[in-house]
């Protein structure tokens, strides 16, 4: 096993990683940026390693720059979650000509899966399907309308070398296919170093079921569950559980094994996930590989009782699977949910700003994988994901009611979050009955809807609370006589000192 | 009693209080109900009558109730007579473009002169890896445009100005 590790990322995926290292006895090296130096995962790793300015590519995308830091170390392996250099099969080759080992698949395999354009050629020849379009990056803008054309709009442009929905644009008509195209070249170009983009058809309100797959390089390869994670905005996932609550046995089967049998076709090791979508009849398209480990894969950790990062580190170390398909059982039911600094009430916004408060949800089946706490910046350089809050439960109605009762519980101020966003969807009686596609969101979600059932004591009691917070100010500010017409903030000092910190210095 | 507003949307409603800053009756509606109040983490643990309610200060007249989050203001009695709320406001607003986050414009995608329609897209900001696209919230003609593309900008930074 490796002695010591460097993670190439940061917030939450990078304590992630930390954690199973430090359970393995492997010393574990941080690498950050300017604005991370007091970031949690920094705090609780080994060694730390300033990289450069807040900017990604300054800091936390500069390659060079963490191997010439690991070689400096003694680092023997890397470790680069998701983001950032997690896909980029220029930075696997040179942590294998520097000796040092990446923790992910070769270098072959994320160029063969990196480009959209090339996995999908290399599934055809699998025999696992595709959706209809482009086979190659779009270099001439009348030819794509063309092909677009010919498949039928609308279509969906992506970047070849991308993830995560950015340079993604749902296209309606020839049109808006320049401005279209012109948009998702530059997200492309902005989040992969890279500009290329192609065209598919767009499939309307299809389901997205993705199958977690582990190969350890020595022939053995297995799956472990799907995951459904049809919930999306923007095409971002919010809401993930495993298993699915849409399709069926046969269809899950027909998935995990067409997974399997593509992971053996491109010579895939170590942890990965072939994501689908279906449509509403059970057909099933190969959407794209990821050749790392996913933002949700908690869940499948929730059913499986695996702990997908320590797979990760064994498989890079060159141990074999201890476990084979048929002794892999999965159990109950997980759901997470993606707390991020965005405001559902305008259009999913981003919002930055200082964590002032964070009481995590606690007691049975909830686990939370934060990347902040109190005092944490939440900037604009970076993703907006805060935290993955995920439950686990015998079944499903009771994982939902766990999700309710964490979300409920979780206390996390100074910046908007979808905390009651997630609320709502779990309520929600679509989701309930498990009928919910990629569509859910857009069709579902009025934002004024998000806090129109609550009974009238409540409101009450939040009147009181206002109340109660009026009068401690009144107490604490000397100005207080001066403010009368002009609402709530005193003229003099400016603020009031809140109810909260007044009865907290009386109380302690 | 101290006399209080409670104001809710459009609703708003009378409250009187006798007690301090932890406990006390609350007057409403002809009711009277006992209060009991423990502030915690963030939290107000809030007794009414016999029932517990966990109240979050989220600030700026935000607050969150049973995984619910509210836009809740309490002004004195005095206060609501004489405040005049948002004339005006709606009005002075629909002339001007701020940005809702920080971030970096991309893209300016008028001048000013033109005329714009309902829903056109306007400012293309670019706000944490997203390109977001600021459209135009009526039909109007631009009148000024305050910034230009490759700018950093804040919060509420005016982008452009129409008439």
């Amino acid at each position: 096993m490796f002695r010591k590790l460097l993670i190439a990322n940061r917030g939450e995926i990078a304590l992630r990683v930390i954690r199973s290292a430090r359970e393995l006895g492997i010393a574990t090296v941080a690498v950050h940026s300017e604005a991370d130096r007091g970031a949690p995962h920094v705090q609780q790793a080994d060694e730390a390693v300033c990289l450069g300015p807040a900017p990604s590519r300054e800091s936390y995308l500069r390659g060079e720059r963490i191997l010439e830091e690991a070689r400096r170390l003694g680092v023997d392996a890397i470790h680069p979650g998701y983001g950032f250099l997690s896909e980029n099969a220029d930075f696997a080759r040179a942590c294998g000509q520097a000796g040092i080992v990446f923790v992910g698949p070769p270098a072959e395999v994320i160029e063969g899966m990196g480009s959209k354009t090339a996995a999908r050629q290399a599934m055809l020849r699998a025999g696992v399907p595709v959706v209809p379009g482009t086979e190659a990056a779009i270099v001439d803008p009348a030819e794509a309308i063309r092909v677009a054309e010919g498949i039928g709009f609308p279509v969906m442009l992506k970047a070849a070398a991308g993830g995560g929905g950015k340079g993604m644009r749902r296209v309606e008509g020839a049109a808006d296919f320049p401005a279209a195209l012109e948009a998702a070249r530059r997200e492309a170009l902005g989040a992969f170093a890279d500009g290329a983009v192609y065209l598919e058809k767009y499939l309307e309100e299809p389901h997205h079921v993705e199958v977690q797959i582990l190969a350890d390089g020595r022939g053995n390869v297995l799956h472990v569950g799907e995951r459904e994670c049809s919930i999306q905005r923007r095409h971002q996932k919010v809401v993930e559980e495993s298993p699915s609550p849409f399709i069926s046995a046969e269809l899950r089967q027909a998935l995990c094994e067409t997974a399997v049998r593509a992971a053996r076709a491109v010579g895939y090791v170590n942890a990965g996930t072939i994501e689908f979508l279906v449509d509403g009849r059970q057909n099933f398209y190969f959407l794209e590989m990821n050749t790392r480990l996913q933002v949700e894969h908690p869940v499948t950790e929730w059913v499986s009782g695996l702990d997908l990062v320590r797979e990760q580190l064994r498989i890079a170390a060159g141990l074999p699977l201890e476990l084979g398909q048929a002794d892999l059982r999965l159990r109950g039911h997980a759901i997470e949910c993606r707390i991020c600094a965005e405001d559902p009430l305008a259009g999913f916004l981003p919002d930055t700003g200082r964590v002032t408060r964070h009481v995590p949800p606690g007691g049975p089946g909830v686990r939370l994988d934060s990347g902040v706490e109190k005092g944490s910046e939440v900037g604009v350089h970076y993703d907006p994901l805060l935290a993955k809050l995920s439950v686990w439960a015998q079944d499903r109605p009771a994982a939902i009611e766990r999700m309710l009762r964490a979300l409920g519980e979780y206390r996390l101020h100074g910046l908007r979050t979808n905390l009651d966003f997630c609320r709502w969807v779990l309520e929600h009686e679509v989701f309930r009955a498990g009928r919910y596609d990629t569509g859910f969101i857009a069709t579902h979600f009025q934002p004024e809807r998000l806090a129109d059932d609550l009974p009238p004591e409540a409101l009450l009691a939040v009147e009181t609370a206002g109340l109660l917070e009026r009068l401690a100010g009144e107490e604490s500010c000397s100005h207080t006589r001066r403010r009368r017409s002009t609402g709530l903030d005193c003229h003099e000092c400016g603020q009031r000192e809140s109810a909260w910190r007044l009865q907290h210095r009386r109380l302690t | 009693m101290k006399r209080f507003v409670g104001l809710q949307g459009p609703a708003a409603r009378a409250l009187g209080w006798v007690g301090d800053t932890q406990s006390g009756q609350l007057h409403e509606g002809g009711e009277i109900r006992s209060v009991d109040a423990c502030p915690g983490e963030g939290l107000l643990s809030l007794r009414l009558g016999d029932r517990l309610f966990r109240v979050e200060a989220l600030g700026g007249h935000r607050w969150r109730v049973n995984g619910r989050e509210v836009e809740s203001r309490v002004l004195s009695e005095l206060e609501h007579r004489f405040a005049g709320f948002g004339a005006g406001d709606d009005d002075d607003q629909a002339h001007r473009l701020e940005v809702p986050m920080p971030g970096r414009v991309v893209r300016v995608l008028v001048q000013p002169g033109d005329e714009v329609l309902r829903g056109q897209g306007l400012v293309i900001v670019e706000a944490m890896k997203m390109e977001n696209e600021l459209k135009a919230p009526r039909a109007a003609r631009i009148s000024a445009v305050h910034v230009r593309e490759g700018q950093g900008v804040e919060k509420g930074t005016l982008l452009l100005e129409f008439a």
